[in-house]
């Protein structure tokens, strides 16, 4: 799943493992998100989502549409 | 919606060291039980000139039994903080490594058995199983741990 995570972290000029301590998550969690590699468990999107100050759906791009 | 919990630059970085610290403690404490045991099993076995596999016919069943009660209790309480410990990127890894370990199980006994039957190969081996079934187990773990890297 495509994200923005890589890119809000880079405006606040946080490491991934910074990024990672606030989320209760690993370095190594965060950057499989980033890459795509791991999609976040619901209450973990949440928790970004509360971080950035952001809805989810601003950060996750599933591709899909509502046509 | 609700604003960051933590404010202070670096916090982040203490928690994720924090965080990191107990799961090697967690690792770390499970090595060492493992190693009490192999020492212990393998001390009391010298003491008696014997094979370290032979120790458990030679010492008083009570005392078997506490040792290995001792060491279930040490493992399970390590297995409970692991995984207190881990994120759900981890638990998923450990879950693959599961799942992969459970599988060559559950098909290479009865394939093995099978074939002991036919007389293609000897009689299946207890332990060549269960190393065969960790073996597996932590091959899914590290092609996880590749993959993410």
């Amino acid at each position: 799943m495509e994200n923005r995570l890589r890119l809000l972290r880079a405006e606040r000029g946080w490491s991934q493992a910074e990024l990672g301590g606030r989320l209760g998550v690993s370095r190594q969690a965060v950057n499989a998100i980033e890459t795509g590699k791991h999609d976040p468990s619901l209450p973990l999107a949440f928790k970004l989502a509360r971080l950035f100050a952001q809805p989810i759906e601003e950060i996750f791009n599933d591709g899909g549409s509502n046509d | 919606m609700m604003g960051e919990v933590m404010t202070e630059a670096g916090e982040g970085e203490r928690q994720e060291a924090r965080r990191r610290r107990i799961f090697w403690m967690c690792v770390g404490g499970m090595l060492i039980a493992g190693m009490v045991l192999g020492l212990f099993t393998g001390i009391t076995a010298a003491s008696k000139d014997i094979a370290s596999a032979e120790i458990w016919t030679k010492i008083p069943q009570s005392l078997a039994v506490g040792v290995i009660a001792v060491s279930l209790a040490a493992f399970v309480y390590g297995c409970w903080r692991f995984y207190k410990a881990i994120d759900e990127v981890e638990l998923v890894d450990n879950l693959w490594a599961s799942t992969a370990a459970y599988y060559l199980y559950a098909t290479l006994f009865p394939v093995w058995w099978a074939l002991g039957k036919a007389d293609v190969l000897p009689e299946p081996s207890d332990w060549g199983i269960y190393f065969a079934a960790l073996g597996g187990g932590a091959l899914a773990y590290l092609w996880r741990k590749w993959r993410a890297r």
